[in-house]
Formats: C-alpha cells, structure tokens, sequence
C-alpha cells in the first residue's frame, strides 16, 4: 500500500443526490485503506462537461474554476467518482493554463466572489486512487473470494479515456479492469468496451440513445454471460439502470430482468467483505439480486 | 489621450453603472453596450459632445433578446453603441429625439422586427408591403434560446441550487440509513449560491441562455 493520502473530494451531482450506495461504498471503501476524505465547503456542478460547456464556455470554465479554488484552498488534491466531472476538470485545468483570453475571463468573475484562480490544484480519478494509491495488490490482499463467482462487464466510460498523451488513453480503463480482477470477480470479454452507453445522446435524440447505443451495448453484454456491469461513472450507471427501464416501457426490450449496474467502489466494497446492506445497494433502481446471489 | 478613450471615458462617467462594457470588433472600432434606459443619454453625448453622427442602426434577433446597435461616426472613428431589448417588451426610446435623421432606420426595423420605438413620430411601413402593417414581421424570430426542452430543466436547476439535481426525500432517508454526511454543495449553502449568481451575471451567462432572476426560471 502507498502513503497515507488525504483529498477533497467531489462528489458532483448524481453521487449525493441519486446514488448514495456510491458514496456510502467510497467512504467505507477509502477508509478501509487508510486514505482520507475530506468534503468540499460550498461546491457546485461541476459543470456537466457536455451541456454546460456547449451554452457557454466562460460559465463552464468559472463554475469548475471556482470548485478547483476551494480544494485548492484545502491544501489538498482533489478527488471524483465520475468520469464526466473528472472530464471538466481536467479540461479546465489545461484550458486555464493555455488559453490567456479565457483565463482573464475567469480571473476577473472570480476576483468579484473573492476567490483567486487556481494555480496547481491536482487531480484524481478515484480509479487512480484505487490504482495507484492502494494498489491491486493490496486489494487483492484484503479481498476475499466471494465474488469468485460473479461475472463482470467492465465499461470504462468515454471520459475515462482523457489521458495527456495518445500513449496514456488505455491507462485508466485497463487500472479499472485490473481493479475488478483484485476484488476476485471474473472479467467477460464482451467484445465493446469503449463503445459509448448513450448518455450524452440523450440531450438530442431519446431513442437513439436507448435504442442505437444502450440495447446494442447492453446485446453484448446480455450473450457474453455478464451477471453485472461495472462502471467508473455515475452517469454511465443511471443510463444503464434507467435505460433499461425505459426500454422495456418504451420499446419492449428486455435482457432477461435487467443486468445489474454498479460502480467500480461498490464492486471493491463487496470484494472487501462488506455487506451490500452496509453501503446500500438495495438503493439502486435496477435489480441487483443477480449480484447478491453470487456472493460467495 | 485618444479620441476612442476619450470618449469611452466621458461615456463612462457619464453612465457610470449603466454602462455595461465595452468591446471591440476589432481594433479602433469600438463596441460601448450600456442598460437600455440609458440609450438616449449615451447618443446625446456622442452628438452634442463628440459631434457624431449616425451611420445606420443594426437591428440582431437573438432568441430571447433583441440587439440594437448605433454605429456612430466620429471623426473618422466609427463607435457602436449597444442596447438589449427584451423580446416580451420589444421596445425602445427613440433616437429621433436627438438624432431626426434615425426614424428611417427606426421604420425599417418596426417593418421587419416589430420593435417598437417609443416617440416615433411617423410609424408607417417603409419598406414591407402596407397589408402586412401590423401582420407580418419577415426577420423577427419566434421567442426561444440555447436550451433545447430536454435541457431546460438542467439548467434552470442549476441556476436554482448550483446543482442540476434537486435532493429527493427517498435519497434523503437513505442518506440517513448510511449516515453519510450533510451534503455541503450549493444546495445547502446560501452564500455560496450566491457566487454562482454572481458569476452568471459577470460572464452574460443569465442574459445568454435567457435566465429570467425574478421567476427563477428560463424565459422561454
């Protein structure tokens, strides 16, 4: 296990107010491994990175500005569970550091709440923490084998894909796959890991985000044997957990009674012996009995 | 000093908060937006002080806005000067009061936007046929902006809570079931809803997506 880590951690919108066995599974999980969590004073969307940022990219670049500042201010890198705010960040970082014009945009509408631009905040996907922080092996150490049974889709999500560099874009989704084979449970070769679940599409065309990205992802997923799929992103999880409601209530398509959906901490929170009941995942809006069938 | 920063100096004291910002379009040619009650204040000031004159009068359809640009030249300067015009009101002083030349420009854009120009002293159509006198208004767009009806309730939230999610009472009960913590965000926290308005003032967000502060919601 590295040293002992401290964050400030962004939760963003989905986590606290739609998925708290998210945040429940998180907190138990990092403590488990001895890394502190530190909540953020005031923070707001982050802002979505795909309708935000279209409307106005000075109000999307002030907004993320703003919640940079504050973990800033804590002395602390900061942390996310998801992969869309992880995606805002990290563009605002870079654009703040490379397009002057926008900086002074934002300099000055933070100059008037009285808050100074960040300079050097860092970041963190909670799959690097997991990664990296503790390490798979650790994981693996703690982990028990009472997932030996489950089978796992792994869908990384497009924005875990960001990377600096063309040669980094594989690093997190392959830290993620590495992570669900720590917990001990079994990866199934579906065959299209980065093909997109929909969600973006939502915002312009319903049924093709349902029908053209979820049900031919979810096809996959359903004929590889997958128990459950496995995300990195709490957007990601509420498409495939509410898409499947909506397909079978709009359009009759069905995969068997809905595969399980969760995030990558509650698959880890399981590994680790922790009870479902513990952190909730009774809570979420698709079935999850296939999971806790599984549980050895 | 120039002349360009003379006179947007002169205008900014004269307006003081009532003068928005100024812009360019590109060098030495100026954009001055002011409040639109200030609009004949500002146009007084370029001609009786700078002797400007009035070039033509722009009219834009925004969706939600009306745009209204004086072009005014000053001594080989050429300086716009910039108003906004709710669409609801669609209505402006007119500039005939200081500039008689302007009702030209100001029956053209009544003709085509249906932009009212209050003291206006001759409204009849210029250019648009006389039966589509009050029918027709062949550039004025039907009320909408940005945000499509699927976003609308994401942005109205976050301009509500800071949040694009409201806390339902089932996620409350099971906040409590895990003791997680109280949620910290803007939601909760007043004071730092606050500093999202005032950063949407700062950066023209309100006005771009057409934020109405007094309803709490989008205009259209």
């Amino acid at each position: 296990m590295g040293s002992r880590r401290e964050y400030a951690i962004f939760w963003g919108c989905w986590v606290p107010s739609r998925q708290p066995s998210v945040e429940a599974a998180c907190r138990r999980v990092l403590g488990r491994f001895g890394i502190g969590v530190h909540d953020m004073e005031g923070v707001s969307c982050c802002p979505d990175p795909v309708v935000a940022e279209r409307l106005q990219r000075e109000m999307w670049l002030s907004l993320a500005a703003r919640n940079l500042s504050i973990a800033e201010n804590m002395g602390v890198e900061m942390a996310t569970v998801c992969n869309g705010c992880y995606e805002t960040f990290f563009e605002a970082i870079e654009t703040l550091r490379t397009n002057e014009r926008l900086r002074g945009r934002v300099e000055k509408a933070l100059t008037r709440i009285g808050k100074t631009l960040p300079a050097k905040t860092g970041l963190r996907h909670i799959v690097e923490i997991l990664s990296q922080d503790v390490g798979v092996e650790e994981i693996a150490r703690l982990s028990s084998n009472r997932l030996s049974k489950l089978n796992v889709a792994v869908h990384p999500g497009c924005h875990l894909y960001r990377a600096k560099s063309r040669e980094g874009i594989q690093e997190k989704p392959k830290m993620l796959e590495e992570i669900v084979a720590a917990t001990g449970a079994k990866t199934v070769d579906y065959g299209i890991p980065r093909f997109c679940c929909g969600y973006p599409h939502r915002v312009v065309e319903e049924e093709f985000s349902l029908k053209m990205m979820l049900a031919q992802k979810l096809q996959k997923v359903w004929e590889a044997g997958a128990d459950c799929v496995v995300v990195s992103c709490p957007a990601c999880n509420i498409q495939f957990e509410f898409g499947q409601l909506e397909l079978k209530r709009k359009y009759n398509i069905t995969f068997g009674e809905g595969i399980p959906v969760m995030h990558i901490v509650e698959l880890v929170a399981l590994g680790l012996g922790i009870k479902p009941e513990e952190f909730g995942l009774q809570t979420h809006r698709g079935p999850t009995s296939n999971i806790i069938s599984k549980l050895v | 000093m120039s002349q360009e920063a003379e006179i947007i100096e002169k205008l900014r004291g004269e307006l003081g908060e009532n003068f928005i910002e100024e812009s360019r379009i590109r060098p030495n040619r100026p954009v001055v937006t002011v409040q639109r009650d200030v609009l004949i204040q500002a146009l007084r000031l370029l001609v009786e002080v700078f002797n400007a004159r009035l070039c033509t009068i722009t009219a834009v359809d925004d969706g939600v806005d009306f745009e209204l640009i004086y072009h005014m030249s000053i001594k080989g300067l050429v300086m716009s000067i910039k108003v906004f015009v709710p669409k609801e009101e669609s209505e402006v002083a007119s500039a005939t009061s200081v500039i008689p030349g302007a009702a030209s420009a100001e029956r053209e854009i009544w003709d085509l936007f249906k932009i009212k120009f209050q003291g206006l002293s001759d409204p009849r159509p210029l250019i648009v046929p006389y039966e589509w006198r009050d029918v027709k208004a062949p550039l004025r767009k039907p009320m909408g902006g940005l945000v499509s009806e699927y976003q609308k309730p994401t942005v109205e939230t976050l301009m509500q809570q800071g949040q694009v999610f409201t806390m339902p009472s089932t996620v409350k009960g099971h906040r409590e079931d895990f003791k997680l913590p109280e949620v910290k965000t803007t939601m909760t926290r007043p004071e730092a809803l606050k500093e999202i308005h005032e950063i949407a003032e700062e950066v023209g967000f309100d006005r771009r997506v057409g934020y109405d502060w007094a309803r709490k919601r989008l205009r259209y």
